[in-house]
């Protein structure tokens, strides 16, 4: 069931109706649950063992953790007047060790189906290219699998939980149906956001009341990510899959024009879609984190990646690039830089103080491009991203200092343009990776953009990609209403969202602005199975 | 002072629903519906436009049927009220709810069906063009629900109650639909139409292949009705007996028959025999000395006479339904009469017009009653008063 389907505003209407009539507040989170069990059944029920298992294998190694803690404390409290120091740093580091082994088997265990089911097939295809390329002739076999609905985001939501399990964070949930809940959550199974459990859980199990606002804002919000993800994403996808699917006969002005199209449709979609489920959580009174914060106003490679799928950067910051950052590999490599004679120059200082962030960014953009997909383009995306934010983390003293030289304060408004049009710029580079089929064709690519530039050539070439000139101004003008809508909110001095500045308006220009709304998405929206004027067209009967 | 803001929310909230839900079916019926070459809309809004029990003949059938018989010069001629409750590629499966359709809005002396439906060698009965051809040019109805409801594989049903959902990307063909939006709309301010549904194409047709029309008379050879069609005419059949409706009179209307329509006609006559069989009268005109003594100069193309060859038919076909069938003169109200007799000066500048464009072989064009067209006949009616 998809999120702009009718069927799921019917779903969501049901659920809420059946969650805000329920008399037991505190038994609400039982009707939350039968939705996103109900909603993942009907997405393919033949993969609900794998949601179960994941949710099944965290609890138990969950609780299994806290027993050992709990334990442990009641040992160490057994033996506080009796143990020496070194007899107590010996059991914990015993039970340190333990706790590691149950937390590792419970990652292993879900990040190893994630990994087969995900990474499987590619890497048996490179094993076999490389056997190949020395002349062994063995086949790894090839399989047919298939990724159950929310892979991705739910193993990531639930390993987040188990590490704070593990690092005490959290207490573990006493109620696996309640786990259930935190991890089949309906409204973001599909695509996130990836949620904290300390942030989400309890919002999911207390019963809320029905607050006239927030359903007023929720519902805003679903609008607002329909209206993106509909009007703009969908209609924009169109030319991209044309150019996708015959793309060795698109010319450098075609690709350069699809490589901008991308970063309109895939934000309109990703953080359409986004707002459909914060929107939905958000009826029921619960709050999702934001996901995007206007990212194409980033100033730093590395804002953008504060700003665009903000859970899972978050989730790569607490749960990879801090471990990575702050191993002892790393902190000792360091120290032992900093001890050389190049350590003791400004230059080496500085890198010796930035290298355990910079390697570890790179570490962690090399999981964000795998994470994107199975291919080596995804690799190259990773890199890519990461070698930018790796060397600019370690030529930071001197952007600084030709900046000074210059006389360019941060705050300077051209500069600041600049800016972030180069950090488009660098983000478009990496959407090269995302749109062609495979890395040698983004390489050539690269090449097109700057060897293969003809207006009429890509004037032709994009006015046969599905859409008409009317589609393009829609898409326009839905660009547009984005980037009005981004700019009110990046500017907004008083804190407050587009949609409680609206609730200040007078009530006809509130209903007038939804009513608008609501009927530029029926009417310019992609949905349905589509109309074709030839399919209705009898020549004259 | 809690009760009030709750009292306020929930009109606000209501009407604001209301309000989306009425824009919403305006956009539906009018500016984003189906708007087929053919205008089956314009001629179904029309039928349904008349009054109720007013009509002596429904013309019950497939683009034969609105473009074969005048309902202006029946009206003329032989007093008789008629309308085609027709569609382009009309299917044989919507046959049964169709005539439910005429007996739930109109009591007519005869109803007119033409067979051509049963005839098909081609899937038309599940083409999406033709259902649609029927189904979003018709208001609901309980009829239309079980229609729907049987013949619309179960996921596909929501754009068929709700078409906005197939048809709201219909802005795109923007400007070009707005006359026929606009005609919809005028047509239901006036009530009534001035063609009655009729509606020809400005052309004389020249085959390419010659047509055996003047050796079909004498030719009973059968062909058996294609399976997907046999079951639906038997059915159909059932359902008049059933339903003790027996003013009906099945009709094969006359075309220029080549080799390669040739089997065709042959189904046609196994049709006949069928019809014959349940009890039912059939006059194939296609067997018809008179009609398929007509050139080709009467057709616009292979299936469909032009104004002309429609004169003539409907010549025969009111002398038919008054002779052999004793249909009466409509008993109509004087308003009724005054529109009727509207429609009648309005067909003799349709003719004009129609035939005008043809002698001076302009491109040939679709005449459909739209407001382009109705100016266009008034402008020549008064250029040349």
């Amino acid at each position: 069931m998809s999120y702009t389907s009718i069927n799921f505003l019917f779903f969501v209407l049901a659920t809420v109706l059946v969650y805000f009539l329920l008399p037991f507040k505190k038994y609400r989170w039982v009707v939350l649950l039968a939705a996103s069990v109900t909603f993942y059944l009907l997405a393919g029920y033949q993969f609900a063992g794998f949601i179960l298992f994941t949710t099944a294998s965290t609890y138990l190694l969950a609780r299994w953790l806290d027993k050992i803690s709990v334990r442990s404390k009641a040992e160490l409290k057994a033996h506080k007047a009796d143990w020496s120091r070194d007899d107590k740093k010996t059991y914990k580091n015993k039970i340190k060790v333990r706790k590691r082994l149950v937390m590792a088997l419970c990652l292993v265990l879900n990040f190893g189906i994630l990994a087969f089911l995900k990474y499987y097939n590619f890497f048996s295809g490179s094993l076999n290219d490389i056997l190949g390329g020395f002349g062994v002739a063995f086949s790894a076999p090839t399989l047919k699998l298939i990724l159950p609905l929310g892979i991705s985001f739910y193993t990531f939501q639930t390993m987040g939980y188990i590490v704070d399990v593990y690092r005490e964070k959290t207490a573990p949930e006493k109620n696996p149906l309640k786990l259930l809940l935190f991890v089949s959550f309906f409204p973001q199974i599909i695509q996130g956001p990836i949620s904290i459990y300390d942030q989400l859980a309890q919002q999911l199990y207390e019963g809320h009341d029905f607050d006239f606002t927030r359903f007023k804002h929720g519902c805003e919000l679903i609008l607002w990510g329909l209206f993106k993800k509909l009007v703009v994403a969908d209609r924009a996808v169109i030319a991209i899959t044309a150019v996708t699917d015959n793309y060795n006969a698109q010319g450098g002005t075609t690709l350069t024009f699809t490589i901008l199209l991308y970063a309109l449709q895939l934000y309109a979609d990703f953080s359409g879609g986004i707002d459909i489920s914060r929107g939905v959580a958000q009826i029921f009174g619960i709050d999702m984190i934001d996901n995007f914060k206007r990212p194409y106003f980033s100033k730093s490679i590395n804002e953008y990646w504060r700003r665009w799928h903000i859970s899972l950067g978050a989730w790569l910051k607490n749960y990879l690039f801090y471990p990575v950052a702050m191993s002892n590999l790393f902190i000792t490599a360091s120290k032992k830089m900093k001890g050389t004679k190049f350590g003791s120059t400004a230059a080496g200082a500085h890198i010796a103080k930035v290298l355990p962030t910079s390697v570890a960014s790179l570490i962690v953009f090399l999981v964000v491009g795998v994470w994107h997909g199975a291919d080596w383009k995804y690799v190259a995306f990773g890199l890519w991203n990461g070698l930018i934010i790796m060397i600019s983390i370690l030529l930071e003293p001197i952007f600084k200092s030709v900046n000074e030289k210059l006389h360019i304060k941060p705050t300077n408004v051209p500069f600041m343009i600049f800016q972030m049009l180069r950090t488009f710029v660098v983000v478009l580079v990496g959407y090269v990776f995302d749109v062609a089929p495979s890395f040698s064709q983004a390489m050539r690519t690269f090449g097109l953009f700057f060897t293969n530039q003809s207006l009429s050539t890509g004037w032709s070439q994009i006015a046969n990609l599905g859409l008409g000139k009317k589609d393009y101004i829609v898409i326009l003008a839905g660009a547009l209403i984005i980037l009005i809508a981004s700019l009110i909110q990046e500017n907004a001095k008083d804190g407050l969202n587009i949609r409680e500045k609206l609730d200040k308006k007078p009530f006809i220009l509130r209903y007038a602005v939804l009513f608008a709304g609501v009927l530029a998405i029926v009417i310019f929206g992609i949905y349905g199975s589509g109309y074709n004027a030839a399919d209705f067209v009898y020549m004259q009967f | 002072m809690k009760k009030k803001l709750y009292v306020t929310r929930a009109i606000k909230l209501l009407s604001f629903g209301l309000l989306l839900v009425l824009a919403i079916l305006f956009l539906q019926q009018y500016p984003l519906s189906n708007f087929d070459d053919n205008d089956n809309r314009l001629r179904m809004d029309g039928y349904y436009l008349e009054d109720k029990n007013s009509l002596d003949v429904v013309l019950l059938g497939s683009s034969e049927m609105y473009s074969g018989v005048i309902p202006a010069k029946l009206y003329e001629d032989f007093g008789i009220t008629s309308y085609p409750y027709a569609t382009s590629s009309g299917t044989a499966g919507a046959m049964v709810t169709q005539m439910k359709e005429i007996q739930r809005t109109q009591n007519p002396q005869l109803i007119v069906i033409e067979i051509n439906a049963f005839l098909y060698g081609t899937a038309n009965e599940t083409k999406e063009s033709s259902l649609r051809g029927y189904i979003d040019n018709v208001p609901m109805s309980a009829n239309k629900f079980d229609y729907i409801q049987t013949v619309i594989e179960p996921d596909d049903r929501v754009e068929y109650f709700f078409p906005i959902i197939k048809y709201h990307g219909v802005w795109t063909d923007y400007p070009k639909p707005w006359d026929r939006c606009l005609t919809m709309m005028h047509q239901e301010m006036r009530g009534y139409t001035y063609l009655r549904g009729f509606k020809t194409n400005a052309n004389v047709f020249k085959p390419t292949d010659k047509p055996v029309n003047a050796t079909l008379p004498g030719d009973s050879k059968t062909l058996a009705l294609d399976k997907r069609y046999e079951p639906k005419l038997r059915e159909f059949l059932q359902y008049l007996k059933d339903e003790k409706i027996d003013n009906v009179l099945f009709m094969r209307m006359p075309h220029l028959v080549t080799k390669q329509t040739y089997n065709r006609f042959k189904r046609g006559n196994e049709a006949g025999r069928i019809i014959q069989e349940a009890g039912f009268d059939f006059i194939n005109l296609e067997r018809d000395e008179e009609m398929m003594s007509l050139p080709a100069e009467y057709y616009y193309n292979l299936d469909h006479l032009n104004i002309n060859g429609a004169e003539k038919l409907t010549e025969k076909v009111g002398n038919i339904l008054t002779r052999n069938y004793n249909v009466q003169k409509a008993k109509l109200t004087d308003k009724q009469a005054a529109e009727w007799q509207e429609s009648v000066d309005f067909y003799h500048d349709y003719y004009a017009y129609v035939t005008d464009r043809m002698a001076k072989n302009i491109k040939p064009k679709g005449m459909r009653e739209t407001d382009a067209v109705i100016k266009e006949v008034r402008d020549f009616a008064a250029k040349n008063k």
